[in-house]
């Protein structure tokens, strides 16, 4: 089988996702969203966790199993289904530990937290201790460890350190676009910082390869966002009806919901895309670059189809009881988590230019 | 790479001139190359490898097929002179020719010797193809023809043309339609070249029938089965298609990804053209992989639409990153204004818009 084929996900991808879709539906994604709008706090990880699902696309002398296409089979269900259980949080740690060098079985044993951060980790001691003056952390209350990437001035590191440790302090809860997924801040440090119970210190130049594998979750995580608000805006209008017809007869409908379909086929091509880049041994740049692009047109179409869902619902669609502001509020604060989409087409093209120079 | 890609790699290694890859622009518009490429391709049997020795090919599997087709376009193989000739015209023949059609026509329209025109636009039938209303009436064996096409494509070079007639008047539009083998030398043929708005890398012509003999061996499939043959022949090359627009999109970016100096901006618009571009490659991959494994895959329309406007956002990036040095590389207009076209044929994106809502999406037909 040549690589290209496993675009078209395998029996054992499909039979994945259709567990995790029947599984996350379960949980009522948008029942609980609703409810973290209200002050509840989101759970589900036991369900998450006693599945599996947190081994998937983990290397198998760590303990996992399966691939990357099936960690991103699965995301984009979690994300079809609002799933509000922090596997996302856990998939970027994990998968940001796995390049760094630095997973460990039972760090999966727990959620885990995952954030990215301006700051110094001082290596004098060996281990590393860390000092981070605001850390936003994805899945932060109720993570087992946070893994931080922290950015200095002439290097970063990745580390991974535990909430209890002394020196991490909460500093207050941002109010949030998604509540269901909690982005807590936290102070790391003090005079004498925090000590890492992993780290790994990298050239500021390694980052963006470091933050791929995440990329390639987070692109399929949207997909799944827009995917689920297409399906929802498709029904809404097969059953609306106005001047006599189901609104969907219109053209200016079709055809703004024709282009919300291509655009969630071109994204979802480049997220499966992206997950076969990173098979590769090591994966390269072109690898980075193919998930700066999944990553930032999966953060666009989201927030387009969203949208666009929004708009289709009429009145509705600014209403609580509407689904389509949960997609809307996923899609916003899911999209920015790794850097704008402009940033990141901007990455994409100088690797691009780069390359092209090395090759002529 | 697999054995199949590194000896179609040698081929191409012994064809091309050593300074094809720096000199493709100009290669680009070097006939003689371009057709001898076609018929040596054929020769070899690389030029449509899924067919067998003796027709152009080698018969490779649908995946080894594609991965030459796909390493042929990252070697940027010269455009072929008359590509519906062999993507389009040679396998309705092959699909739905007599013995004597496919001896007489099949090697030719394959190899680049015989040039085909498609006959299918009318005035009144661009994108509504099933509204053509040029006549075909038999009688004794022959056919008459009337009307008009227009938009054809090549029609003042071509040899040959897959014409597209109303055969049944009484019948429901598409259920009406019959293909004829027209001799584009048959007395009462006028064809009249359509000057273009730029220098178009292909012609198109208006094509006048007036009282014109078609012989009944001529008909291709079925009588008033012409629908059959236009929609089974059109799909044959889905595959070629996406990969030329991967292939053009990546070329009309050629100038901006080698620009000495971009703003911020302009490296955004730029990273967004590569994900344009990566999107049709992957989806063109990911349609292919999930027909050969048997499952429902995104339509064929979804390319159609992703390409073009792709081929299009590449052009206009490159030609407003050149800023005033566009003055100077009139090409960079001519490749905008060209681009400009790949929304228009083949079928609008207006028209796949409504293609994938209702199709795809299973929204109401109708539009108002």
């Amino acid at each position: 089988m040549t690589d290209w084929q496993l675009l078209a996900p395998d029996e054992d991808a499909l039979a994945l996702a259709d567990t995790a879709r029947a599984q996350f539906r379960s949980l009522h994604g948008a029942a609980a969203m609703r409810a973290a709008l209200d002050g509840g706090v989101p759970d589900g990880w036991e369900t998450v966790a006693d599945g599996g699902y947190a081994d998937i696309g983990i290397p198998e002398d760590l303990g996992g199993i399966g691939r990357m296409i099936d960690l991103v089979v699965m995301l984009e269900e979690a994300g079809r289904a609002l799933l509000t259980a922090p596997l996302l949080a856990s998939a970027l740690a994990y998968r940001t530990q796995v390049a760094a060098g630095v997973h460990r079985e039972d760090f999966r044993r727990a959620p885990a937290g995952f954030g990215i951060a301006e700051g110094v980790v001082d290596m004098d001691d060996g281990n590393g201790r860390c000092h981070v003056e605001r850390a936003r952390v994805l899945g932060g209350p109720g993570a087992a460890a946070f893994t931080l990437i922290v950015k200095g001035p002439d290097r970063a590191w990745v580390v991974v350190v535990d909430p209890e440790a002394e020196g991490v302090e909460p500093v207050g809860q941002a109010t949030l676009i998604d509540p269901s997924r909690p982005l807590p801040v936290f102070r790391l440090g003090g005079e004498a910082g925090v000590a890492c119970a992993e780290c790994r210190e990298l050239p500021l130049g390694d980052l963006d390869r470091m933050l791929a594998g995440a990329r390639a979750c987070v692109a399929a995580d949207l997909v799944g966002t827009a995917a689920g608000a297409l399906d929802a805006a498709v029904a809404h209008v097969l059953q609306r009806r106005q001047f006599g017809r189901a609104i969907g007869t219109f053209q200016a409908v079709k055809h703004r919901l024709a282009d919300a379909y291509t655009a969630v086929e071109q994204a979802r091509s480049l997220a499966y895309g992206a997950a076969l880049s990173l098979t590769g041994e090591p994966p390269g740049d072109s690898a980075t670059r193919d998930c700066l692009l999944a990553n930032a047109v999966a953060a666009e179409t989201a927030v387009r189809v969203a949208s666009l869902f929004t708009q289709l619902m009429g009145a509705m669609g600014v209403t609580f009881e509407a689904d389509c502001h949960l997609f809307l509020r996923r899609a916003h604060q899911t999209a920015c988590l790794l850097g704008e989409p402009d940033d990141l087409y901007l990455a994409a093209a100088r690797i691009e230019r780069i390359e092209r120079r090395i090759s002529r | 790479m697999t054995d199949v890609t590194s000896e179609f790699e040698a081929f191409l290694d012994g064809f091309l001139p050593a300074d094809y890859a720096e000199n493709y622009q100009r290669y680009r518009r070097d006939v003689k190359l371009r057709t001898e490429y076609q018929a040596t391709a054929y020769d070899a049997g690389w030029l449509i490898p899924e067919w067998g020795p003796g027709e152009g090919g080698r018969d490779l599997s649908v995946p080894d097929a594609l991965a030459v087709k796909l390493a042929g376009a990252r070697r940027r193989v010269p455009r072929l002179m008359n590509i519906q000739g062999v993507g389009v015209a040679a396998p309705a023949i092959r699909a739905f020719g007599t013995a004597a059609q496919r001896e007489r026509l099949l090697r030719p329209a394959a190899r680049g010797d015989e040039w085909w025109a498609l006959g299918m636009s009318e005035p009144g039938a661009g994108s509504d193809l099933a509204a053509l209303r040029t006549t075909a009436t038999l009688a004794d064996g022959v056919f008459t023809v009337n009307g008009q096409k227009v938009w054809t494509t090549q029609a003042d070079e071509a040899r040959w043309c897959t014409l597209y007639v109303r055969t049944d008047p009484e019948a429901r539009p598409h259920r009406g339609i019959s293909c004829l083998v027209l001799d584009l030398r048959s007395p009462g043929v006028e064809v009249r070249p359509i000057r273009t708005a730029g220098p178009a890398v292909e012609s198109f012509s208006e094509v006048f029938l007036d009282d014109v003999k078609v012989p009944e061996e001529a008909l291709l499939g079925p009588l008033h089965g012409g629908w059959g043959v236009a929609m089974s022949s059109l799909e044959h090359e889905r595959d070629m298609i996406w990969i030329n627009t991967w292939l053009e999109t990546t070329r009309a970016l050629e100038p901006t990804l080698t620009a000495p100096e971009l703003s911020e901006h302009q490296l955004v618009r730029l990273g967004r053209s590569l994900a344009d571009a990566e999107g049709v490659r992957l989806t063109g991959l990911r349609t292919a992989a999930q027909r050969w494994a048997g499952l429902p895959s995104p339509a064929s329309s979804i390319l159609k639409l992703l390409g073009s406007e792709s081929v299009q956002r590449a052009a206009l990036l490159s030609l407003e990153t050149a800023g005033a040095r566009a003055f100077d590389d009139p090409a960079l207009f001519d490749e905008r204004l060209e681009s400009l076209g790949a929304t228009i044929y083949g079928g609008t994106s207006e028209i796949q818009r409504n293609i994938i809502a209702e199709r795809t999406l299973g929204l109401p037909k109708g539009t108002p």
